[in-house]
């Protein structure tokens, strides 16, 4: 069943009077449970079409389509309760708020949609246990590595059980070695809870962790290569 | 782009209103000089100065010695009534002036509207055009005046333009030019003067003066300015020294506003600065360069401020112009230098609020300014926190005490109490908010991040202390101004008295028109006999202090002054020794004596019209806010006598029957002598608004003090906004809407003046405890009070100004592109 589909997507700006075309009638159809990677060169719109397919942005014409329904037919806050239970979110910068704990900034989408947070207790505990950052719980941003910040970031996106994690270039900023770290675990995010997870990389090696790889060239979808083994 | 030209309004006006209001204020004495000394010159035709006779009604010109006087002329000058009441019962006064016919010719010739001036002779005179058309007067009218309670009819043979000796006439009280030989005629005399005007001719009238009477020749003559500076500074000071208050509150707030700005203008440039920084520029050029621009911004505020001040003093000018209601408004100018200080002012000022953002840039990594990857969390620390602690412990000390510290360094109290606060404030929220977000975290995660922002967020906590400086303003503002008026009300219903008579004028019977008016009021039954109380208020000098000497019989004014306690205590001792002692003693109030650096038991010189006597000083009292606190006090008959004062100020007494029924019997009965009475209500009235000025003058800067505050949280909340960005971009990615974002900001604001209210409520019992030492110390003894509906209307107006200043945040913030922040490339 397609989770994701996105029909004639496209994005463009006008500078001046010429118009700049971002994405070009972009169709594309991701199943549940699928990794897939969007690679190309910079400027190739493939931040873009991530943003698109989140709901962070609006497309020029053309439509997303999130099980079943177009993001076109929904009100501004349905697009929001849908980005903070349906849909997780991990950037390259972490996006953490700095004045928050780090138990706090994963709640943070359990606080916005109203819920009691002492109901999702365990669930905290136990993302903090699969990140492996149950003794940091009380500091703060700053006092976090760039690694262990972009771990609490994808508790956080991980915080309402998503069906998609959407990633803008994850370990960016982050050395090799945290890299990896960051990469195997979204491997096991993925094959573990069966979640699906749709990043933007440069990384040929950040790719391969995924099942399908996406390859961008002026603004079109050019070739899709499944990931073997 | 919007956006920027509001700040750079902001700025500019910021620095523009704080220029404003120190030119106002080092203008406004000068104003108010000019204003008078211009009416008093052209009201004598140029002259300066007045000189008179020390013992005689009439003197001779050939006695006098001219020295530091010039272009003198003599005239015979004499006040009477208008032997007609008119309709509305008001007394009025018409001067005569006995000028010489060549003296008429020379200064009005050309200013003569109708008639002729050599038709001046006799019993005729000429009136001003102004006031033949108030009265409906045409030439070959009669006055009827009535002079020393003889009646005379002047024909009207001349309507001049309303200058010269008509410059100063009001309905009720002017001027007509008679023939002088008429004058000599009516009061019997020969080739003499009652008054010469002269001008000095020396550099100034002083000078002037003082070389006059220092010649032995003119012993017996008395020179004057015809205005006195010394007397209108003392009358205005408290206004002045509330302008400089005002400014220090307006300059502080500005100071804050300015630092804001400066800081949201480095945030928007830190790319550019980051630039110029990778391009080999040095720190300390860029920060030259900022601080050039501050002084730009401060040269420009300082134009627009010179520019309102100077529109102020012109609106002063016109509001104490003696004529303003004929439409007459005094010359007004300016002085050069006070525009230079207000420049200068303006550039050190906005130099000094920028000097602080502009700093920050040292403590940045160039790295960091490049990537703007700048973050300078909020500091609530401990320091502030104690020193807040004690300097709020000092300023509660100074409120409690009694001693006379208390009130002599209340000017330290009063920054202390304020500061204080202010150092103590961040870490007192951030305690307080970290329990509170603890409490709310399960309940409201609006609330929870509203909290937790206002605890962590400079520009926030920045806020509450803009908010809590303007309610503390706005506050002891409205409190001080009704304080005065409750002060002056009870001051003046705490007299024991029913009506007052004023405007005793001298004649040329034996029996002075004092004593007249005693002895018709004391055959009166419906008059308290015991109560009558003449005593004069004669402005002079104790020592070198200029002041008020008040001269009545003790137990009489003991009994009239209920106000300052006479008759009780300490101060009851005092009036006893006075009624039993006849020598030449005075009591003085405590704050004169401190400020004649003298003790009880020292002898002072009082001099009043050039005559000099010395006084033994038995006692000090505190003179609360009559006279400001500032006078003396002497025996009724030392003044008579030792000064040959003939006509008391006021005679006050007490009546059985209705005040206005009393009134109506007294005008009767005093109209013959150009006497007026006044009710004990109707003084209060006149005493309310004759302080209306400076109470309304405060209630203004309160208002500007809000309008400025709002406006400085706007440009916070601006700063907090574009500080946020990314952040408020990261909450609308994790699933915020916009309509709970809004919430947010709306909940953050309400809450910076939650915190404010919170604070300043309680904490304003103590800033108003040492306001009202502070006002002692000014010379204005008032008790501040706070009252509650003043306190309620200043934090509602302040609540809805914060709420409207919300506004333009939640436009903006629907502006933030999610894309635009969170994404690398």
């Amino acid at each position: 069943m397609n989770l994701i589909s996105a029909k004639k997507l496209r994005k463009s700006y006008f500078i001046g009077k010429d118009e700049s075309i971002i994405l070009n009638d972009v169709d594309l159809e991701i199943s549940e449970g699928e990794f897939i990677s969007i690679m190309g060169p910079s400027g190739v719109g493939k931040s873009t079409l991530l943003y698109l397919l989140g709901g962070l942005d609006t497309p020029t014409s053309g439509e997303v389509i999130i099980s079943g329904k177009s993001f076109n037919d929904m009100k501004e806050k349905e697009v929001s309760k849908l980005r903070r239970s349906y849909m997780g979110f991990v950037f390259q910068f972490y996006n953490l708020v700095s004045n928050l704990s780090v138990e706090d900034n994963i709640m943070l989408p359990l606080m916005l949609d109203g819920k009691k947070i002492r109901n999702y207790k365990d669930r905290v505990d136990e993302l903090l246990c699969y990140i492996g950052m149950e003794d940091k719980r009380k500091l703060t941003p700053r006092e976090l590595s760039g690694g262990q910040q972009q771990r609490v970031a994808i508790a956080r996106a991980l915080v309402y059980d998503p069906e998609i994690l959407l990633l803008d270039e994850p370990i960016g900023n982050l050395d090799s070695k945290s890299g990896t770290e960051i990469m195997e675990l979204f491997q096991k995010i993925n094959l573990d809870m069966n979640k699906t997870i749709i990043q933007v990389t440069h990384s040929e090696q950040s790719a391969r962790y995924g099942t399908f790889i996406y390859r961008m060239l002026d603004g079109e979808i050019n070739s899709i290569e499944e990931v073997k083994g | 782009m919007i956006e920027k030209k509001s700040r750079l309004f902001l700025l500019v006006f910021s620095i523009a209103i704080s220029t404003m209001l120190l030119v106002s204020s080092i203008g406004v004495l000068k104003v108010i000089l000019n204003s008078y000394s211009s009416a008093y010159t052209i009201g004598h035709e140029g002259a300066e100065i007045v000189i008179s006779s020390k013992n005689n009604m009439f003197f001779k010109e050939d006695d006098i010695n001219f020295l530091g006087v010039k272009d003198s002329v003599g005239e015979i000058d004499y006040t009477g009534i208008m032997s007609h009441e008119n309709e509305d019962n008001e007394m009025v006064y018409v001067t005569l002036r006995g000028k010489k016919l060549n003296q008429v010719e020379k200064n009005y010739n050309n200013k003569i509207i109708s008639g002729n001036i050599n038709d001046l002779e006799d019993k005729t005179c000429i009136i001003s055009q102004r006031i033949s058309e108030e009265h409906n007067l045409e030439l070959g009218d009669y006055l009827k005046i009535l002079i020393s309670r003889e009646e005379v009819e002047l024909k009207i043979v001349g309507i001049c333009g309303n200058t010269g000796a008509f410059y100063m006439d009001t309905s009720s009280k002017y001027s007509v030019i008679v023939n002088y030989t008429y004058m000599q005629e009516f009061f019997d005399v020969e080739d003499v003067y009652n008054v010469i005007f002269a001008k000095t001719s020396e550099d100034t009238i002083n000078e002037g003066i003082d070389l006059f009477q220092s010649v032995e020749d003119n012993k017996n003559f008395d020179a004057n300015p015809l205005y006195d500076d010394e007397a209108l500074s003392v009358e205005y000071a408290a206004f002045f020294i509330s302008m400089y208050a005002m400014l220090g509150f307006v300059m502080i707030m500005c100071f804050v506003i300015i630092y804001g700005a400066f800081n949201l203008v480095l945030n928007e440039r830190l790319p550019e600065i980051g630039t110029f920084l990778s391009q080999g520029a040095t720190k300390r050029k860029v920060k030259n360069l900022l601080y050039l621009e501050s002084v730009c911004y401060g040269f420009l505020g300082g134009l627009f401020g010179n520019l309102a001040g100077v529109v102020v003093l012109y609106i002063i000018n016109r509001k104490i112009s003696p004529l303003a209601e004929y439409g007459i408004i005094e010359k007004f100018s300016i002085d050069i230098i006070y525009l230079i200080i207000g420049l200068v002012f303006a550039m050190v000022l906005s130099f000094f609020a920028a000097a602080l953002p502009i700093r920050k840039i040292n403590r940045l990594s160039v790295k960091d300014i490049i990537l703007n990857n700048f973050y300078v969390p909020v500091k609530t620390g401990w320091a502030g926190f104690f020193i807040g602690i004690g300097m709020i412990a000092i300023a509660m000390v100074g409120a409690i005490s009694n001693g006379k510290w208390t009130v002599d360094f209340s000017y330290i109290t009063s920054v202390f109490v304020i500061v204080g606060i202010v150092l103590l404030a961040s870490k007192l929220i951030d305690l307080i908010t970290r329990k509170i977000c603890g409490l709310v975290k399960e309940r409201s995660s609006i609330l929870f991040l509203a909290f937790n922002n206002i605890r962590t967020s400079r520009v926030l906590m920045a806020n509450i202390i803009l908010i809590i400086i303007t309610l503390f303003s706005s506050i002891s503002i409205n409190a001080v101004s009704k304080s005065i008026i409750d002060t002056i009300n009870s001051a003046y219903y705490n007299l024991e008295y029913n009506i007052a008579i004023n405007n005793i004028l001298p004649n040329t019977d034996d029996k002075s028109t004092t004593d007249s008016i005693l002895e018709k009021i004391e055959n009166q039954d419906f008059i308290i006999k015991e109560s009558i109380n003449p005593f004069y208020k004669i402005n002079g000098h104790v020592d070198q202090v200029n002041t008020y000497t008040i001269a009545a019989y003790p137990d009489r004014f003991q009994k009239y002054m209920a106000y300052l306690q006479l008759d009780t205590g300490e101060n009851k001792k005092v009036f006893d020794e006075f009624t039993k002692e006849k020598s030449p003693q005075l009591v003085v109030t405590e704050k004169l004596l401190d400020k004649l650096d003298k003790k009880v038991g020292d002898t002072v010189t009082i001099k009043i019209n050039d005559i000099e006597n010395d006084f033994k000083i038995i006692g000090a009292i505190d003179g609360k806010m009559y006279f400001s606190g500032l006078f003396a006090f002497i025996h009724y008959d030392h003044m008579k006598e030792s000064y040959g004062l003939e006509e008391t100020s006021t005679i006050t007494f007490q009546v059985t029957t209705e005040d206005d029924k009393a009134k109506i019997e007294i005008d009767k009965l005093i109209y013959e002598y150009g006497a007026t009475s006044i009710t004990k209500t109707e003084e209060v009235a006149s005493q309310i608004s004759a302080t209306e000025t400076l109470c309304q003058s405060l209630i203004l800067f309160s208002n500007l003090i809000i309008i400025i505050a709002v406006l400085g949280v706007v440009n916070n909340m601006l700063v907090g906004l574009f500080q946020r960005k990314r952040e408020l971009a990261l909450l609308s990615s994790v699933g915020m809407s916009n309509n709970t974002r809004n919430r947010m900001l709306m909940t953050e604001s309400v809450l910076t003046v939650f915190w404010a209210i919170v604070i300043v409520v309680p904490y304003s019992f103590l800033v108003v405890k040492i306001i009202s030492k502070f006002m002692k110390w000014i010379g204005m003894p008032v008790d501040v009070k706070l009252y509650p509906n003043s306190v309620m209307l200043t934090i509602l107006i302040t609540v809805i100004g914060i709420i409207l200043a919300t506004i333009p945040i939640f436009i903006k913030s629907r502006k933030i592109s999610i894309i635009d922040e969170m994404r690398y490339e």
